[in-house]
């Protein structure tokens, strides 16, 4: 048996519970918070495949994030003290109208575990909290997820609200989700892409070192 | 008033629907994330025009811009506090456009919450608030409650049940938003589409169907699925085209000519109802009533 199989089903049966243990093994067995991590990125990709074919519906993609973040917030505790050195802030959000979270968290917690600064704003999030939160944190980033392509366009409005309120030059914007390309962020004047949450660090990094 | 809807639908050529409230509105300027029907209160004037158009074209059946109307979607829009005002002042603006010529669908929508334990959603609660905008819209004077894109089984059938039993003498129709997988169609809680809307029949319903979602291609094949395994009257509104999301705005790319062609392949198969959702306009209806007739 895969020796990880148990990860795997806890998180596809979206028992919470179970992930949380687990991930709290992993951390005991002395493995790092990123290597304790893959076997639920696997598992939670190996969700998302099962709705693209109709295998899982929403309730067990919402069940099987709910366990991921479970396991989430045991590898990565949030409120945890940040490193002695931060690379830099991160406000993160998913937009308005867009619940969908588990990129948006996943991206969250590799920044985190990288020396990142987050503040994770959630899902479904308004404009005015994103600059309510640029205003009071005064980030170097701004990470914004969109799964939908209906919810897309409202990562160009942000960047047209950020523009009006003269807030666009303070913070880099990065822009994910599955219907997001290249393309898009360079066409809403975004300053980068990452089609997944390992280059999401590594164009973080390279942005906060310009 | 032209008679009951029901007995339309029993005869004649198919009843045409109308095409897209929301999107139309966007289009015309309805800022994003305002729901419709904070223009029912603050530019009624473009919501009668919308109707107007849509009966102009030759819909028979104009929705009222109350799909969101509902105390829980109007309380993330802070606008609880209106809601009689607004089911109220819809359905007159729908009802002042169809005349004497269309029939006015008091339109429903989901809560916009999942059921527990997704969500917070109760059974009662939902009863409570479809029950609530149900009386309003009944005493609005809709002529039949349309209840449009749900996208879980149970929370349809919690407002066909509301409904039916608020003001059981108005007539109930409505329709399910599906996702083609490759497994076949089935809502996003992964209720089948065949059984979903059997169960909606046998709640008490005299239209059921589609709408949103699927184009014009994808509801066809739907069509197909569901003529083939039952016989039940089906209404059927697609989007024309999927959406793409250009920095100027969401299109839709599906034409007149193409989203008209594929829906009238409705009906030979023994489609009754037919519209259109999200995308069309007052050019897709005319041109749908041309080839219809």
């Amino acid at each position: 048996m895969n020796p990880n199989e148990n990860i795997r089903q806890a998180v596809l049966d979206g028992d919470a519970s179970g992930a949380a243990a687990l991930a709290r093994v992993r951390l005991d067995a002395g493995l790092s918070p990123l290597e304790a991590l893959d076997p639920f990125i696997a598992a939670i990709r190996e969700a998302g495949d099962r709705f693209e074919l109709g295998d899982f519906f929403l309730p067990q993609l919402l069940m099987a994030s709910q366990a991921m973040r479970a396991a989430l917030e045991v590898i990565f505790p949030p409120g945890q003290a940040g490193p002695t050195l931060s690379r830099g802030t991160v406000v993160a959000g998913t937009v308005q109208g867009d619940i969908h979270e588990i990129g948006k968290s996943l991206v969250c917690a590799l920044l985190q575990a990288h020396g990142f600064t987050v503040v994770d704003l959630g899902g479904d999030v308004s404009a005015d909290r994103f600059i309510e939160q640029i205003r009071a944190v005064n980030p170097d980033l701004l990470a914004l997820s969109a799964l939908l392509t209906t919810t897309m366009i409202q990562q160009k409005m942000l960047l047209d609200r950020l523009a009006q309120e003269g807030l666009r030059d303070r913070v880099k914007v990065l822009v994910g989700g599955a219907p997001v390309t290249t393309q898009w962020a360079r066409d809403i004047g975004a300053d980068g892409y990452a089609p997944d949450a390992a280059r999401a660090v590594d164009l973080a990094l390279k942005l906060v070192e310009k | 008033m032209p008679g009951p809807v029901t007995e339309r639908l029993a005869s004649g050529p198919p009843l045409l629907f109308d095409g897209a409230l929301g999107s139309r509105l966007i289009a015309l300027g309805l800022e994003a994330g305002r729901p419709p029907e904070a223009w029912v209160l603050d530019r009624p004037e473009v919501i009668e025009q919308v109707h107007r158009e849509y009966a102009a074209a030759g819909s028979e059946v104009l929705a009222s811009v109350t799909f969101g109307a509902n105390r829980l979607r109007l309380r993330k829009a802070g606008l609880e506090e209106r809601l009689e005002e607004i089911n109220l002042r819809a359905v007159d603006l729908a009802r002042r456009a169809a005349g004497d010529d269309a029939w006015v669908g008091g339109d429903m929508g989901p809560t916009g919450e999942f059921f527990q334990p997704l969500g917070p959603l109760t059974p009662a609660a939902a009863d409570d608030v479809f029950a609530e905008q149900a009386a309003v819209l009944a005493r609005a004077g809709v002529d039949f409650f349309l209840l449009e894109t749900h996208y879980d089984l149970q929370e349809a059938l919690a407002n066909v049940r509301a409904c039916r039993r608020v003001a059981p003498q108005i007539p109930v129709a409505a329709t399910l938003t599906f996702n083609r997988t490759p497994r076949g169609f089935f809502t996003v809680m992964g209720d089948p589409a065949a059984e979903a809307l059997t169960a909606l029949f046998q709640a008490g319903c005299f239209l059921v169907g589609a709408n949103c979602t699927l184009e014009a291609a994808g509801m066809l094949d739907l069509a197909r699925h569901l003529t083939a395994h039952l016989n039940l009257p089906l209404l059927l509104q697609p989007n024309a085209g999927s959406p793409v999301v250009t920095p100027a705005g969401i299109v839709y790319p599906q034409p007149p000519d193409e989203f008209c062609r594929l829906v009238a392949a409705m009906i030979p198969l023994g489609v009754r109802a037919v519209g259109g959702c999200c995308g069309t306009d007052a050019e897709y209806l005319r041109r749908l009533r041309e080839m219809l007739q």
